[in-house]
């Protein structure tokens, strides 16, 4: 039973995950099974009726020139399949109402859609002494720009300690 | 992109699993009716660790029981 349950798991989330893909690759495929057999057909035709014989050669290339064609179609397809699914949630029409909820949210909180300097979490002083360039660059564009080209994240405990340890050096310097 | 960088595996993996935890990350700040703008760079970063942890996390416990599930340790039936 659980055999059943892994397998269809798997094949619902491929296809969920990549149903685009996978119809044009159908679809693609199918296109060109198509021409060969009318490829195929015509061929039988020529040789059971005996007339046509000329046109062969330029059958042959009728054939090839709609591979070439259905190729071309097909990756073009596949391409904007890929891009628009990475896009991703970025794209998606709730978060985008999420995003204005949560402003409207603030704009009732303080007034002003945005945080107040008396309520805005302080930044430690270390950080913004390291980079301040990048944060003020990253602040402005994407919040999380800096995250993502750090090597190790730094978690709740890591600033804890990182804080006490500015704030022993500032008193040794004192 | 050369060929050494793309077949670093386990860069590829972190580099995944880090856009995940701040897609994660950020979803969960939308939940919560903020926006990332919201935060410092501290408490984003504070976020994006968390939801890593979860993600690396569920990638054990998921490899734990397909190890079990080859094994033929059938929890289940």
């Amino acid at each position: 039973m659980f055999q059943q349950v892994v397998r269809w798991t798997f094949i619902i989330t491929i296809w969920k995950k990549y149903k685009g893909q996978l119809l044009a690759i159908i679809g693609y495929l199918a296109s060109l099974w198509l021409v060969s057999m009318v490829h195929d057909d015509y061929l039988e035709y020529v040789s059971a009726a005996g007339e046509g014989n000329q046109t062969v050669g330029a059958s042959f290339a009728a054939k090839w020139l709609a591979y070439i064609v259905f190729t071309v179609i097909f990756y073009w397809i596949f391409q904007r399949v890929s891009k628009a699914g990475e896009v991703g949630h970025q794209g998606l029409g709730f978060l985008s109402k999420f995003r204005g909820l949560g402003r409207s949210n603030n704009e009732e909180q303080s007034g002003t859609g945005v945080w107040d300097e008396s309520q805005k979490p302080e930044t430690s002083a270390a950080q913004q002494e390291s980079n301040p360039e990048q944060s003020k660059g990253s602040s402005n564009n994407d919040p999380f720009a800096n995250i993502r080209n750090k090597k190790t994240l730094r978690s709740e405990a890591d600033l804890i300690f990182e804080l006490k340890d500015e704030k022993r050096n500032t008193k040794k310097g004192a | 992109m050369d060929l050494k960088t793309e077949l670093n595996l386990k860069k590829k993996v972190a580099t995944k699993v880090r856009e995940k935890a701040i897609k994660r990350a950020e979803t969960r700040i939308m939940l919560a009716g903020k926006t990332p703008a919201d935060f410092n760079e501290a408490q984003l970063e504070v976020l994006v660790k968390e939801e890593e942890d979860k993600i690396f996390n569920s990638y054990k416990e998921k490899g734990l029981l397909v190890l079990a599930s080859l094994l033929g340790l059938s929890l289940w039936s």
